[in-house]
């Protein structure tokens, strides 16, 4: 039976570094086609060509002050500053595969209830291509 | 991977343990300023301890109401269904 990749072994690093004390993440990939309909097009069927990729990275954690990995305050200087970043989503082990890309932080939102564990949602939208490597 | 902090960089202090790519772990140290953690187990992950499964429980039937109720004459006895047939002398 082959082995299924645990989701806690997968991760967001953000500039090198862990996104800290995270509980969830997740990458979106997208592409628009681009349609071409003529009157040489038989039946009127829509002829698809690839067109534009966009990608969203997203990771959800609980907020850490001093967690030694990149905490929501590193998170809000990236989102502040608008700085591009590049995120990198793997399991960190040799030989497996990782999705790399440079990305802007567009999104940042943090909540806290009374008596619940306060968390944070980070979203990263891709900027150029996102590249699929193999960890050394 | 996770490195170990030698020398204070950045926000982290000597000492402290952080969980890098492999690539910004080898250049750190590289440059002395950390070295490859010994334990490779990320700190911030707990794995959950393994249930144990629970061994079978002897069952203890407590009857003590009946043999009670038995020892007074209160049980009631199960009524006879069907006709009562009466044996008539001749």
């Amino acid at each position: 039976m082959a082995t299924i990749v645990n989701g806690t072994d997968l991760r967001f690093y953000k500039g090198g570094v862990a996104i800290g004390e995270a509980t969830s993440c997740s990458m979106d990939l997208s592409l628009e086609v681009r349609e071409t309909l003529t009157k040489d097009n038989v039946g009127s069927w829509i002829r698809n060509e690839a067109g534009r990729r966009s990608g969203t990275m997203q990771a959800e954690g609980l907020v850490s002050y001093d967690t030694t990995n990149e905490d929501v305050t590193d998170l809000f200087t990236t989102f502040n500053n608008g700085d591009t970043v590049i995120i990198r989503f793997t399991t960190g082990d040799p030989g497996t595969p990782y999705w790399e890309a440079s990305a802007i932080c567009t999104g940042l939102s943090m909540s806290a209830a009374v008596e619940e564990n306060s968390s944070y949602s980070a979203t990263f939208t891709v900027t150029g291509a996102v590249t699929l490597g193999t960890e050394s | 991977m996770i490195i170990k902090i030698l020398k204070p960089y950045k926000k982290w202090d000597a000492g402290s343990k952080v969980d890098v790519t492999s690539e910004l772990g080898a250049q750190l140290c590289l440059l002395g300023i950390a070295k490859l953690a010994n334990d490779q187990t990320r700190f911030d992950y707990q794995p959950k301890e393994e249930a144990q499964p629970e061994e079978p429980q002897n069952i203890t039937i407590n009857n003590y109401y009946v043999v009670d109720d038995e020892a007074n004459g209160d049980v009631e006895q199960p009524k006879s269904r069907g006709k009562k047939t009466e044996k008539k002398n001749l």
